[in-house]
């Protein structure tokens, strides 16, 4: 072996190789690196039975081994290990030495960086995923921040959407005129409520406690208090504690307010607020008290109307009975008989409950109220007690005379100041009337009778056609005044006249409708723009006999003959209706289905109005025409005989 | 809704008649074990016979407002006191104690009804009582 010894302790791998590439020397690292030892390799082994290269030409460069003279640069190769094929990456330089006993002599330096190279494309792998990652995160940071921006703008549109829902929905709480507002677990409102809440609360309720903003004091307070405590404890169910809570707000303006509660509970079905809603109930309450009062009075009427006789003398004698309550206040000391007073309030409270007179029954409740502590008091509280009850009985003075005041119209209506009344059945008068008749008495006694008791005013039979002209104009918004009635005074029988008076009111609707303009046509044409209507009565003679003549005048638009001639010729084709009259073609308007109007309307236009008065008319043996200005107005007049004995026979004798 | 038949009640209340009542309604529901007592003591003294024979009541009917202490101090003292404690109770009381029945619901009781109630409102109170303080009973 060739002594190369100082090679022995190097680290990397040296073999000294000769021109046949027997191993000549190597030291121990190379020796591990062929996976064998020195003895074995030295002057036994050929190099490249030993390792395989993976690059063969590092030996034959140039002009091969045996020409090699250069060294080479460190050439970076695979190499395996001929015995056990284990391998890895190399640096393998070759430099000749100089001859040596004349063989040519190279050394071999072997520079294991399989581990460096390991190491290296380990880390350049590693390096190569580290700039992957960050180009990875370049990437998702630049889409986080486009998905951030994108966010934002999501977000302020929601926000945006949600305070418009949010006031849309404030908007909707607000107009629904309720007080609503939200309080927390320590009875705190909170920062969502409704405008109403200043009116119907009287303040705005955003952080202040629920007992403060419903002015409560001391223990309404401190109830509620506990009352909220009970209630987000959940002590009992929501239900059986609401109406334990407060029910009423005391407005000062004395609205009546209600307050209803409701829960809110988070997703665990625990109350997490309550919301409070105030309801103005004034319109309600006040509404059913009017009711009350309406239905009371309405109770009286019928009363009164029942037992008008006894209501008067009543209503005669309540006041004289409120001015004996008067002299009691009146009385001394020692006059001042607790029980007497006590005993005639009580009985006129009883008369004012028979009459349904509420007010003063009530007010003299309140005499007796105030006088009862007397009964089981000292004498030193009588100056007191006589000072409220003098107090009392001037609001019963002025209870009444306002309850008089009221129904002052009520009571004219009825009759009740009127002087005194009997209800008498008309068959017994006029059972009475033939009696007298029969008898053999005055002739001017039985006509005064009958004048009296037998015969009424023309007016009390038509008198409520008022309320038919009222009717039908309002319906047309046409004004008319109140019907004018002429002669209606005259007392008639009218027994057998109520067909007529019945079909009469054909000629009442009909002024109105047809004749009366509306006040606008009214004004234009001069007139007043109220239509009036007229009715008008008087007795007559006509061929001798008594007739009854009843005129319906209106100063409305009157009867155009032109207009009429149409349809006159439609119903008698066989006239020249250019030779008629004009009076002849109004008459027309008496003809059954004969109507102006083109449409049947509610009032009129069925064309049965003026037939039926005619028809029932002649019947009677009467008569009827009407005559019309143009512009100016109609007058519908209607002949009726009277009935009377003789008349009866004439005219029977005449048909 | 099913609770067991054979629960013991103990109704208290001075008045004869709405005891009679209250016991008439229980009695409808189909128990039939009812004891009386027209006052707190008397209450008491029941329930503390019961436990000396190793009993307890299964429910309290109380009325609010009696002479001596009111139905309110009763069921403090029951919901301080060991096993009555656990008893469902409910209290009677009239539209104007309203602020009582909050200072009741405060200290534990198990429901309330108003005077007057009918027949169906009381039922159900009973059974929400009991299934308060019984929950598998449903």
């Amino acid at each position: 072996m060739l002594n190369f010894g100082i090679f022995d302790t190097f680290l990397d791998s040296i073999f000294v190789i000769d021109a046949e590439k027997k191993i000549r020397y190597c030291n121990d690292a190379a020796a591990n690196l062929c996976k064998s030892s020195v003895r074995r390799l030295v002057d036994s082994e050929y190099f490249y039975d030993v390792i395989d290269f993976e690059n063969k030409d590092l030996f034959t460069q140039k002009n091969g081994t045996k020409g090699q003279e250069a060294s080479t640069n460190y050439n970076e190769i695979e190499y395996k290990v001929l015995k056990d094929s284990t391998g890895g990456k190399v640096r393998v330089r070759i430099e000749p030495f100089e001859k040596k006993d004349d063989q040519n002599l190279w050394l071999v330096t072997v520079h294991d960086v399989t581990v460096e190279d390991q190491l290296h494309s380990k880390y350049h792998h590693e390096l190569k995923e580290k700039e992957e990652l960050i180009e990875e995160l370049e990437a998702a940071k630049w889409e986080l921040e486009s998905y951030n921006k994108n966010l934002e703008m999501i977000i302020s549109e929601r926000t945006k959407e949600l305070r418009d829902s949010n006031s849309t929905l404030h908007a909707m709480m607000d107009s629904l005129g309720q007080g609503f507002l939200i309080i927390d677990a320590d009875g705190i409102c909170g920062s969502i409520y409704t405008k109403s809440c200043a009116r119907i609360l009287e303040e705005e309720p955003e952080g202040k406690p629920l007992w403060d903003v419903l002015d409560l004091k001391n223990e309404d307070a401190e109830q509620v208090k506990l009352w909220v405590s009970a209630v987000f404890q959940e002590a009992l169910p929501f239900e059986s504690l609401e109406e334990l809570g407060p029910k009423v707000y005391n407005h000062s303006e004395s609205k009546h307010i209600t307050l209803d509660f409701f829960p809110i509970r988070d997703p665990d079905e625990q109350v997490q607020n309550i919301v409070m809603v105030a309801t103005d109930k004034t319109a309600e309450v006040t509404a059913n008290i009017a009711m009350e009062k309406e239905k009371q009075h309405s109770q009286m009427v019928l009363k009164v109307v029942r037992n008008k006789e006894q209501f008067s003398t009543f209503l005669n004698s309540i006041e004289a009975k409120i001015n004996n309550i008067v002299k009691f206040t009146r009385r001394s000391d020692e006059e001042f008989n607790v029980d007497e007073i006590l005993r005639y309030l009580h009985t006129f409270e009883g008369e004012c409950g028979v009459f349904s007179v509420h007010t003063l029954g009530y007010r003299a409740r309140r005499c007796q109220e105030v006088l009862s502590p007397l009964k089981s008091v000292w004498a030193e509280d009588l100056r007191v007690v006589r000072g409220e009850f003098n107090v009392e009985v001037a609001e019963l003075t002025r209870d009444f005379e306002e309850f008089i005041r009221e129904n002052q119209k009520t009571f004219q209506k009825v009759g009740i100041f009127d002087s005194r009344k009997i209800e008498i059945k008309k068959e017994a008068i006029e059972n009475f009337y033939s009696y007298i008749s029969a008898k053999d008495l005055s002739k001017d006694l039985i006509e005064k009778f009958e004048y009296e008791f037998i015969k009424e005013p023309v007016r009390s039979f038509i008198k409520h056609y008022e309320d038919v002209i009222q009717t039908v104009a309002a319906k047309q918004d046409k004004k008319v005044s109140p019907l004018e009635y002429i002669g209606c005074d005259e007392r008639i029988r009218g027994d057998y006249l109520r067909p007529f008076f019945d079909v009469l009111v054909h000629a009442f609707r009909n002024a109105v409708d047809h004749g009366i303009e509306s006040p606008e046509e009214r004004v234009q044409q001069g007139k007043k723009p109220m239509g009036n209507v007229s009715v008008e009565f008087s007795e007559m003679k006509i061929d001798g006999k008594n007739a009854m003549k009843f005129v319906v005048r209106d100063d409305g638009r009157g009867i155009d003959p032109e207009q009429l001639k149409g349809k006159v010729k439609m119903f008698h084709p066989e006239l020249d209706v250019n030779q008629l009259s004009d009076h002849e073609i109004i008459q027309n308007i008496f003809e059954p289905g004969f109507t102006s109007k083109d449409s049947v309307e509610e009032f009129s236009g069925r064309g049965v109005g003026m037939d039926a008065i005619k028809n029932l008319v002649e019947s009677m043996g009467g008569d009827v025409m009407i005559t019309s200005i143009v512009g100016q107005g109609s007058t519908l007049s209607v002949i009726i005989p009277i009935k009377n004995k003789t008349n009866n026979d004439q005219i029977r004798r005449a048909s | 809704m099913n609770l067991p038949s054979d629960l013991h009640f103990l109704v208290v209340d001075d008045s004869p008649s709405i005891r009679d009542l209250i016991v008439r309604s229980i009695n409808r529901m189909g128990f039939t074990k009812v004891d009386v007592a027209k006052d707190v003591n008397q209450a008491w003294s029941k329930i503390e016979k019961k436990m000396v024979d190793g009993n307890l009541y299964d429910f309290i009917v109380s009325d609010l407002n009696m002479p001596g202490p009111n139905g309110l101090e009763f069921l403090k003292r029951s919901r301080s006191t060991e096993l009555v404690k656990e008893l469902p109770f409910l209290l009677i009381t009239t539209e104007s104690e309203k602020a009582l029945v909050v200072q009741a619901v405060m200290a534990g009781v198990s429901e309330y009804v108003v005077k007057p109630f009918d027949y169906e409102t009381f039922s159900k109170k009973i059974i929400a009582a009991y299934t308060k303080h019984h929950p598998n009973a449903a």
